[in-house]
């Protein structure tokens, strides 16, 4: 895959990741919910990070 | 439904846990790279195996290069991925994959997987259908409700049509069943109603929206959220709901009598009439844009007369953990002979009758006492000896193969009657071996058909 398709697919990937995680979160059992909201963390700073890669690799 | 082992290769841990929760209840394993996926396809015995394509965020598909593996195993393949495009789901299935799932939605997506597989577990389920939940023998009637089963878990509108006591609502129970949808099964005869009460009944109101309504109360439409919205004789709705009814389901979203806000409700419809549908468009009982928006798959059961293997069966469903019921033969075949205009209805209240009033052997006397006068049998005469669906058999398949046709179904029908008894029924059908086994024989092969 070029660079350029990967961090769109990489991007849609975490996304849809956050996106199922909330829906989960409602009926989450609380021992678990520290975990989740961590990994959620996580992903949400990798979009960031994917989205600046995605501005520098259009700069280019 | 019985704890199935599962595998999930996924290296996203967020994504994991999302199909930890959405597969709670199974044996459930993880892998979280390709080397350890390989180990664990090889060590274990796996009835699903849930492979995400691209594993690390640098990785070139190794997901698809663990589907033979899977598939070598004898294990239900689902690739699952956000990159949906042609070329990879054409490779996943090209590899043996037998679903391709995009990511996204789980907690539907995961429960229809689960039901598609068990459907299709070497007919296992299909035989607990037929032999439980909707019992029939009828080939036909087979064939249809497992074409219709193969849509329960999408979400398109199904439409039943078929007399009155055919097994309408049992059927769309069954579809709910296998849905994969959480919610509840709310079922409503739109016949039953007035106009005002039924807008009532389906979008539920607010307190003080009319004299009496002293609470806020859901209608069927909220109840069925998640779930499934059973509108049977939707031909007895009126135009102005039927209206009403097609904003709700276009938008899954309506309003409740006396409300400012819209509600919202995911609910899928299945509906049902024992009218003719193209008299009901014709006559402008039923619009056209309603009919469009619930007819999906349209699936006809046939009456009880045109499927007499099933009356015996059926008396045994319904007699189930009661006193169970033996028939002396001639009760036996006035029994079959009969039409049963009420269908499995007017069979269920016939057996509970006969249950209740009598003791050991049931006589002819006793049947006819409790078979409703009105449809007694109806006696053979040249012109109705041949249902139109046997002349219409004999136009499609020639005089020779609706003779076959009409010998097998005497053939079966006395096989039932004699419980399976092959010598019985070569006495008393006066007929010989050889012509028994060779119908038998052509059923079998029409039926693997």
């Amino acid at each position: 895959m070029a660079d350029l398709e990967k961090i769109y697919h990489n991007l849609k990937s975490k996304a849809i990741g956050l996106k199922s995680a909330s829906e989960m979160l409602p009926k989450c059992a609380p021992e678990k919910l520290d975990r989740v909201i961590t990994l959620m963390r996580e992903a949400a700073r990798d979009i960031e990070r994917l989205l600046a890669e995605l501005e520098t690799e259009q700069k280019s | 439904m019985g704890k199935l082992n599962i595998l999930v290769v996924e290296d996203n841990a967020l994504a994991r846990e999302v199909m930890a929760e959405n597969l709670a209840g199974h044996a459930v394993d993880f892998a979280g790279d390709k080397a350890t996926a390989e180990r664990k396809l090889k060590a274990g015995h796996y009835d699903i195996c849930f492979i995400d394509l691209l594993l690390g965020e640098n990785d070139d598909y190794s997901g698809l290069k663990l589907i033979p593996l899977a598939v070598s195993k004898k294990i239900y393949s689902v690739v699952m991925s956000s990159c949906d495009t042609e070329e990879t789901i054409g490779r996943a299935y090209a590899l043996g994959c037998k679903e391709f799932y995009v990511k996204g939605n789980e907690q539907h997506n995961i429960a229809a997987i689960i039901a598609r597989y068990l459907r299709g577990d070497g007919g296992k389920e299909a035989q607990e259908v037929f032999s439980e939940v909707f019992i029939t023998n009828d080939p036909a009637t087979r064939s249809l409700v497992t074409e219709a089963l193969k849509y329960s878990a999408t979400e398109l509108p199904l439409m039943l049509l078929g007399p009155s006591g055919t097994g309408k609502t049992t059927l769309a129970q069954l579809l709910h069943g296998h849905s994969g949808r959480d919610g509840d099964f709310v079922a409503i005869n739109c016949a039953a109603y007035t106009e005002e009460l039924l807008e009532s009944e389906l979008f539920g109101y607010k307190r003080g929206s009319f004299t009496g309504a002293h609470e806020n109360r859901k209608g069927k439409l909220a109840q069925a959220d998640k779930g499934t919205l059973f509108l049977d004789e939707i031909g007895a709705m009126s135009q102005n709901m039927q209206v009403k009814l097609l904003k709700a389901i276009e938008e899954k979203s309506f309003y409740p009598l006396g409300a400012d806000k819209p509600e919202y409700s995911d609910f899928r419809v299945i509906s049902a009439t024992l009218e003719d549908v193209q008299k009901l468009l014709a006559g402008n009982q039923l619009r056209f844009d309603f009919f469009q928006r619930v007819h999906g798959m349209t699936i006809a059961l046939k009456p009880l007369a045109q499927r007499k293997c099933d009356i015996l069966p059926l008396m045994q469903a319904f007699t189930k953990g009661k006193k169970r019921l033996a028939f002396e033969p001639d009760a036996k075949e006035y029994l079959l002979a009969h039409n049963w205009p009420g269908n499995t209805r007017e069979l269920k209240r016939f057996v509970e009758l006969v249950g209740v009033g009598t003791q050991g052997s049931v006589a002819l006397e006793t049947v006819k006492r409790h078979i409703t006068p009105a449809a007694a049998p109806v006696k053979n005469t040249a012109d109705t000896a041949i249902t139109q669906e046997q002349y219409d058999y004999a136009l499609a398949h020639g005089l020779a193969g609706a003779a076959d046709q009409f010998a097998l179904g005497i053939i079966n029908r006395n096989l039932s009657a004699n419980n399976g008894k092959k010598a019985a029924s070569l006495s008393q059908l006066k007929i010989s071996k050889c012509l028994l086994y060779a119908a038998l024989a052509k059923a079998r092969k029409a039926e693997g058909k």
